[in-house]
This record gives structure tokens, C-alpha cells and sequence, in this order.
């Protein structure tokens, strides 16, 4: 009897091995690792989806072990491309082009091409979300023209561009769009997404390109209807209040014969609040900004160390900030009627009933809401340096 | 014993001897010496070798021949008295006569007397006392138990000198006869196990023990488990401590490793050096231990699951390493870790046996010419040879061997679970470990006693190591006796006899 189940239980755990098999075993030799993927509008509403794939053979290790560096060409990574009917057809494809198993778990960024944001993403984006591999911590970017662009980039200072784009949003300070936060947008009360725009630039004194984020596409409901670039990008993400920290450069006035001139300072602290009103039928948004900064160079004659030459400074510097953020308002209302903003969350929140009965109106509205800024920025310290070298 | 009927002894002196030669036909070893004492003739049995023939001459031969002839004392029990021989015991069958001689004293039988007189003379030749070799520590006693045992209860009677100390001796075995002794702290130990104790022992019925090993596989609790159920230790320090933790030691006569009963998961990752180095120092190292431990025994197979399943777990830039160093191995990632760890163990089991100066020189193989070479040739990858060294290393960080050697083994299992099944089989494998250990018992405490451990009291000396004059109760406690010191041990100024 009990050496019967003794058999049994033996052969149970002989047999469980060999028969589960390994069979979904994959060793990370058979895998082709796709390190970026790039969607691009290809005719008749087709889609080419173009991948980097790592290729270990270009970097081989010698016989005694060490890493022998095939030249600094970087070239360790391929880019392959297949236009299909969808997103999971054209991977098919690529699948059947390669001989070893795509893996989508290290891939970090996705980029959509400028056409096919125009057309919508949505539909494609459904793939990464839906499929179980792609991280969702994978950045998300629009680029300027053809993603297949920006993916054959050969860098120099990082391993490849997939690479370079993720540590450039890293440093870029809450720029950076994950799929994670990108699904929550899509389900967000606004429609409106915030995408970095990737376009590429060429070395100074060479041939050589790099990729680098030039500024942000708008889609609205997964289509892209406009961007914007420059400062108006930095006083986008104050108003969202994303940013870490960045450098303002404000000029001062002449007073009582003391010289005016250019000062910059870096925004230590930003703390930003959107405070909606409405008053009739005038609906109406306060920006207010809290903040530290301090001085980063004064091309003025204002002497920074005297503590009562200070609120004069922070006067002319809240003043700027305030037109630039009224500005950018006005500048994203006119052009892309998006509310990037979130100002439709604020004014849900505080009108709950209205904004419910509003609701549908809403990319009416937003146009035509009108934007006040108060900021109170202090300057807390003068640098490292004492009083101007002038 | 090859007949359990007891003999006695009889009246007359030749019977006695004859039966005795009997026995001992072809025992070269064996001396009877005739001598009178007064006018009635008396014999003495003893074996070459295991008595001091001089102290015979000594203590035995010359004062009888000399004085007891002229005061003429006939019986046993008065001649006893007269020699100068500390220790003594009346026997009274054959049997015990035979075990005495075994044992090497001297029985001496006396014509005319139905019971014979065993002297204690035994001496041979034994081993010093040396540090031990399998326990090392960087402080604390350097004395180690040899294969002699009344040394060994020496060494331990001089450290608990409280008659509170008891040593109960059992005899085991049907030719080797070997002596064990049973050492508890009454008072502390609960009775219950020294009876269970005890009761374990008595149904032992083998040829022989030669060596305590013999004895834990017979008295385990669970004997199919791969995980030792009695601690083992060769450091009377250690026995010392574990009597006053109100445990039983198990000492066995001709080996110096003594057996602790009962035993947790936790003594066996836990070294006497904790006790005696900073309490910092001991829980800092026991939280590596415990780390490493998990580390001996599912480091390759989460290597080789993470490889073969789960690639997406391992950060980018190391899988990239990982895909250049793997590109040119030819076997899969689980054949690699099998190939390495065996080898590894091969390695470690020729180290073993091998003379000192050559396993140096074996190591010196093993580790740069194989390991270096396995590489250079496509056998293994690097990060494979990194994880079997680790995990190697990280074996020997567990103090005791026998549950090193169980974690080692035990991790061959978990390789073949996680390379079929990936994170899967890997869990399955520790679920099944982790369940085995928490249904273990060892003397009816529970092996990983956490589990039953409500009190935070009971982890002051498992999760940390906290300094002793905080620990203030035994673990285990019972009912009574529960405090092990004074209240207010903790040292400090105007806390020390002179006051403020």
C-alpha cells in the first residue's frame, strides 16, 4: 500500500517535468529584444511599424572572455520595418522576418509618427495596452515626420536612440508620457494629451543626427491638432504644474537713475493651482504659481545682496511670469483648442452640477474661458556671487 | 551480550575464571593473574592496553602483597578498603563483570566470594584537547570535545558546576557497548523531554554506535527529512549554552561531536560567536546569514528561471550583458546550472577529502582553471559562473554543515522545478520546503518555532540579537523558571555596585 503511493508520487514527480515540458522556455539568446518601436502612416490606412532590435553578434565576446568593441559606430542595433493592416499584423509580419522570438519587455519608448498622429492613435495604442508584453512604463512619443527616422539614428553619447530618448525625458523633468499615464489620460475627463514631440538635429561639424524632444504634439481624442515649441513648452508645464525647476529671464525697469537691464533666475520651487470661476455665463480661470527661485546671473545694475532691492525684483519677476502664462493660455486656446491644461477637471470639481449639464459644450468653452495669473514667486537667495561685476 | 540470561557469579573462583576464559577464547589481549591474597587465591581481569599495568603493580599487586597477607583480610569488602584506589564498584553478574574488563578496569574476583570488585584503572591513549576544526570563531573558548568521553563531560562540568547539572549514562549498542550520556540542567529542562530523551535512546537496539551520527539518524523525529532535526557540535561552550536554554545533550563515547536536542531552524543558522561579539555585530550578522541562506538555496534557480521565463524582469542593460555572454553557450540555461553547481560540488567533496597540501592545489584548479577555462571555451557563460560562486560562498555562510549540505542539496531540486516551470516551479518548490519545515517537529518542538512564537520575547534572539541584559527570559519558557537573570542587568553609570 504505501509503497504503491510511494511509487505513485514518485513517478507523479518525474513525470510532471517532462510532461508540462518546457515548453514555453524562451533562453534570451533565441529572443530578438526590441529596445524601441516606431508607428508610421503607410498608404491605404496601412500601418508600418518599424522596431530596433538589439543584435548581440555585433558585439561579440573574444575567446578570453573580454568585451571586444567593434568600433564606436554604435551599431548594435538594427532597425526592420512591416506595413500591415493594424499593429498586431504588421508585428506578425516582423515575427515572420526574424529568426528569433520578438520580445516587446524591453522596450522603453514607442514613438508615433506625425501622420499617423494626425490620424489617430488610438486604434494602435490599443495593441500596447492589450498585449502582454510592452511595459507600461515605456515613454510615448509623437515624432516630427517619420518615426522609421528617428529610430535609424545612429547615436554616439548613448547606446541607441531608443536610449538617448528615454534618458532625455528623464532629465526633461515630468515631460516624459508613460503608456501607464497615457491610458489614464485616455479615460481623463479632458480628452487632451500632451505628447513630447521628437524631432532630430544634426551634430555641430558633422554628419552624424540626434534625436532630442523639440516640444509637444496635442491630440485631442488620440488626434493630433497641433504643438508648440520654446518657451511656450516650459510655461505649458508650469500651468500643468509638472515642473521640477527651469530658468526665467526677466527684464527690469530703470528706476531713479539706477540702471535696468536682464536678469535670469532658476525656479527652485513652482506650485501651481488652477482656481476656476464662473459668473454668469463667463467662465473665467485663475493660475495661481507659488514658488522659490534664485539668482542664476544679473546683467543688471541692481545690486541682489540688498534684501530691500528684493521685492521690486520679485514684483518684475511675477510680472513676467504672469503675461507669459497668460499668453501661453490664450496661445494653446487659439491654436489648438485643447484643454492640455486640466482646467475641465478644476471646473468639475468645482462646479460638479454645471460642468455635468456643460459637459458637451465644453470644446466650445474652453476657447473662450478667460485666464488670470497670480504668481508670488520669492527670490530666496542671490547665488553664489555677491553683487553684480558691473 | 550474546545471552541475555544474567550469570552470576558463583562461590568457587575456577568457575568464575573458567567461565570468563570462555568468553575471552582468542582474546589475545586479555590478562588473568593469579595471585593470593592472604592464603586465599584471587584473581585480576583486565585488558592490555586500556589499564595502566604500572598502577596495577602499584595499587593493586603491592599492597596486597605486601599488608593485607600479614592483617590476613579475606573478604572483598574489607580488602578493597585497604587499597589506595579512589573509585570502585561491586559487581555482582557476569555481564557487568565483562562490561567493566570491556571498559578497562580491573575486576578482581576472590575465591570464596559469590560478587566481584571492579577497580577504576582504565587509561589510554587519547587525543588532547585542540581547537575545533568545523567550528571556528574568532572569539571565544578554543577548547574542542575529543573522542575520550569523561573528558568530554569534563569540559562541561567545568563550565555549569550547579549539581543542578545532571549526566545520566545509557549504554548502547550489542558489541560496541558504547556509553552515552544524557547532559541536562534540571530545573530548566522540562522532564517530559528528558524522558522522551531518554525513552528514544533505550529502544536503539544496533551492533554498534561508533560515531554520534548513528544515533541522531535512530532518534530523529521525522527520518525522511532533508533537514538535520539535532543540533551537532564539537564546542562545550555551545553545549553549555544549549543546557541552560533547557536543552539535552546527547554525548556519545569515541567522537568528539555532541548531539543538542531539540533543535530549531534557528540554531542552525545561528554561531556561539553572535553571543560573544557585540550585539550589533551578532544581528547584523545573522541577518546575512539568513539572507544568504535564501541565496544558497534558490540563487541558480532564479537565475535560471529569470533566463529561461522572465526576461523582462531583468533590467535592460544587464540582459543585454547577459544575451552577449549567452550567445555562444550551447546549452540551455538549466543544463549550464547543473553542469556548474555539480562541478562546484565535485570540487568541494574532493577539497574534503584530499590532504591539506593538495587541496589547495585543487582549489587552484577548480576555481581558476576550470571556471576561467569552462568560460573561454563556450561551456558556461560568466553570469552563470558568478551565480554558482555566490551561491556557493553564500552555502558556507551557514555555521553548521549538516544544514548547509541539506540547502545545497535541496537546491538541485529547485533548479530542475524552476528550469521546467520557471517562477512557477520555483514557488512550488519553496512552498513545499516551507511546509515540510513548518510541520517538522524535533522532539515535539515545532522546527521553525516562529509559528508558534506569539510572544515578541520569543524573536529577542531570532530576528535580533539583542544585548543579554535585556534577555531576560529563557526561551521556550515553561511554567516556572522562566527568568534566566536579575531583573536590571543593563549596565551603566551609577548602575555598577558604587552607586552614584
Amino acid at each position: 500500500m504505501t509503497s504503491a503511493r510511494l511509487a505513485a508520487a514518485f513517478l507523479l514527480c518525474t513525470i510532471i517535468p517532462f510532461i508540462s515540458g518546457c515548453w514555453d522556455r524562451t533562453e534570451v539568446n533565441d529572443l530578438a529584444l526590441i529596445m524601441a518601436a516606431g508607428m508610421d502612416a503607410a498608404p491605404n490606412g496601412k500601418v508600418e511599424l518599424s522596431v530596433q532590435v538589439y543584435t548581440p553578434n555585433q558585439s561579440r565576446t573574444s575567446s578570453d572572455g573580454e568585451m571586444m568593441n567593434s568600433g564606436n559606430k554604435g551599431d548594435m542595433v538594427i532597425v526592420k520595418s512591416a506595413i500591415g493592416t493594424d499593429l498586431a499584423d504588421a508585428a506578425q509580419r516582423l515575427q515572420e522576418e526574424m529568426p528569433r522570438k520578438v520580445f516587446w519587455g524591453h522596450s522603453e519608448v514607442f514613438i508615433a509618427g506625425e501622420e499617423l498622429a494626425k490620424r489617430g492613435i488610438l486604434d494602435q495604442v490599443d495593441f500596447l495596452f492589450r498585449h502582454p508584453q510592452p511595459r507600461e512604463h515605456a515613454y510615448f512619443f509623437v515624432s516630427k515626420g517619420r518615426a522609421k527616422n528617428i529610430l535609424s539614428i545612429n547615436t554616439r553619447m548613448e547606446r541607441d536612440s531608443a536610449e538617448t530618448l528615454r534618458e532625455l525625458t528623464v532629465l526633461s523633468g515630468g515631460m516624459g508620457l508613460t503608456l501607464k499615464d497615457l491610458s489614464g489620460m485616455l479615460t481623463g475627463r479632458s480628452k487632451a494629451l500632451v505628447v513630447p514631440l521628437v524631432g532630430r538635429k544634426e551634430e555641430a561639424g558633422g554628419s552624424n543626427t540626434y534625436p532630442y524632444i523639440n516640444g509637444a504634439a496635442v491630440l485631442i481624442k488620440g488626434k493630433m491638432t497641433g504643438q508648440y515649441q520654446g518657451e511656450a513648452k516650459r510655461y505649458v508645464q508650469i500651468i500643468r504644474n509638472e515642473l521640477e525647476s527651469t530658468t526665467v529671464t526677466f527684464p527690469i525697469q530703470e528706476i531713479k537713475g539706477k540702471g535696468g537691464g536682464v536678469m535670469s533666475v532658476r525656479l527652485i520651487k513652482c506650485h501651481t493651482k488652477l482656481i476656476p470661476t464662473i459668473r454668469r455665463n463667463q467662465w473665467s480661470i485663475l493660475v495661481r504659481i507659488h514658488g522659490e527661485a534664485s539668482v542664476l546671473q544679473n546683467e543688471s545694475h541692481v545690486n541682489v545682496m540688498l534684501p530691500n532691492e528684493l521685492p521690486r525684483l520679485e514684483q518684475q519677476l511675477n510680472k513676467e511670469i504672469e503675461s507669459k502664462v497668460k499668453e501661453t493660455f490664450r496661445q494653446i486656446q487659439d491654436e489648438t483648442h485643447a484643454d492640455i491644461f486640466g482646467t475641465g477637471d478644476a471646473f468639475w470639481r468645482k462646479y460638479p452640477k454645471r460642468w455635468t449639464k456643460e459637459q458637451s459644450r465644453w470644446d466650445e468653452i474652453f476657447p473662450e474661458v478667460s485666464v488670470y495669473a497670480d504668481s508670488a514667486v520669492n527670490i530666496k537667495s542671490p547665488g553664489f556671487a555677491g553683487k553684480s561685476y558691473k | 551480550m550474546q545471552t541475555n540470561e544474567k550469570v552470576i557469579f558463583s562461590d568457587h573462583l575456577q568457575e568464575n575464571i573458567s567461565h570468563l576464559k570462555q568468553r575471552y577464547a582468542d582474546c589475545f589481549d586479555v590478562v588473568f593473574h593469579d595471585f593470593n591474597c592472604g592464603q586465599t587465591p584471587a584473581v585480576i581481569v583486565y585488558f592490555m592496553g586500556l589499564t595502566d599495568s604500572d598502577m596495577i603493580n602499584r595499587y593493586i599487586l603491592e599492597p596486597t602483597l605486601k599488608q593485607i597477607s600479614k592483617d590476613g583480610g579475606t573478604t572483598l569488602g574489607d580488602f578493597c578498603k585497604c587499597l589506595p584506589v579512589s573509585s570502585y564498584t561491586m559487581i555482582q553478574t557476569m555481564d557487568q563483570a565483562l562490561m567493566e574488563i570491556g571498559d578497562g578496569n580491573v575486576v578482581m574476583l576472590m575465591d570464596g566470594e559469590d560478587r566481584a570488585i571492579s577497580l577504576y584503572l582504565a587509561k589510554w591513549e587519547q587525543r588532547s584537547i585542540t581547537e575545533p576544526e568545523a567550528e571556528s570563531v574568532v572569539r571565544g573558548p578554543r577548547e574542542g570535545f575529543i573522542e575520550t568521553l569523561m573528558v568530554n563531560v569534563s569540559m562541561i562540568r567545568r563550565k555549569l558546576k550547579s549539581p543542578d547539572l545532571k549526566m545520566k549514562s545509557i549504554r548502547i549498542g550489542r558489541f560496541s557497548q558504547t556509553e552515552v550520556v544524557v547532559a541536562f540542567v534540571s530545573g530548566i529542562i522540562e522532564s517530559s523531554l528528558v524522558t522522551e530523551i531518554e525513552s528514544r535512546l533505550t529502544r536503539i537496539d544496533i551492533d554498534g554506535i561508533l560515531e554520534s551520527g548513528m544515533i541522531e539518524e535512530l532518534i530523529e523525529d521525522n527520518p525522511y527529512s532533508p533537514f538535520p532535526q539535532l543540533q551537532t557540535t564539537e564546542r562545550p561552550d555551545v553545549v553549555a549554552a544549549n543546557l541552560l536554554e533547557g536543552k539535552a545533550a546527547i554525548l556519545v563515547e569515541g567522537t568528539p561531536i555532541a548531539l543538542i536536542a531539540p533543535a530549531t531552524i534557528f540554531t542552525f543558522l545561528q554561531s556561539p560567536e553572535d553571543h560573544y561579539q557585540r550585539y550589533y555585530i551578532g544581528t547584523a550578522i545573522r541577518w546575512l546569514r539568513y539572507f544568504f541562506t535564501f541565496i544558497a538555496l534558490i540563487g541558480p534557480s532564479f537565475y535560471v528561471a529569470i533566463v529561461t521565463y522572465h526576461q523582462e524582469m531583468i533590467p535592460t542593460t544587464l540582459l543585454l550583458n547577459m544575451t552577449k555572454s549567452r550567445e555562444q553557450i550551447p546549452f540551455p540555461a538549466l543544463v549550464e546550472a547543473l553542469l556548474m553547481e555539480i562541478t562546484f560540488e565535485a570540487l568541494r567533496e574532493a577539497g574534503v577529502r584530499l590532504p591539506k597540501q593538495i587541496g589547495a592545489a585543487v582549489s587552484i584548479v577548480g576555481a581558476l582553471v576550470i571556471g576561467q577555462a569552462a568560460i573561454a571555451a563556450g561551456l558556461v557563460s560568466s553570469p552563470m559562473v558568478m551565480v554558482v560562486a555566490i551561491t556557493g560562498i553564500s552555502s558556507f555562510l551557514i555555521p553548521h554543515f549538516a544544514f548547509g549540505i541539506s540547502i545545497r542539496l535541496l537546491r538541485f531540486p529547485m533548479m530542475l522545478l524552476a528550469g521546467f516551470m520557471g517562477f512557477f516551479g520555483l514557488m512550488m518548490g519553496l512552498t513545499l520546503i516551507l511546509t515540510h519545515l513548518f510541520a517538522l517537529r524535533s522532539f515535539g518542538v515545532p522546527y521553525v518555532s516562529l509559528s508558534t512564537a506569539t510572544r515578541l520575547s520569543q524573536l529577542k534572539d531570532i530576528l535580533v540579537r539583542v544585548p543579554s541584559w535585556k534577555m531576560n527570559t529563557r526561551p521556550r519558557t515553561g511554567v516556572w523558571n522562566r527568568y534566566r537573570q536579575g531583573a536590571n542587568q543593563r549596565p551603566g553609570p551609577g548602575r555598577g555596585g558604587r552607586g552614584r
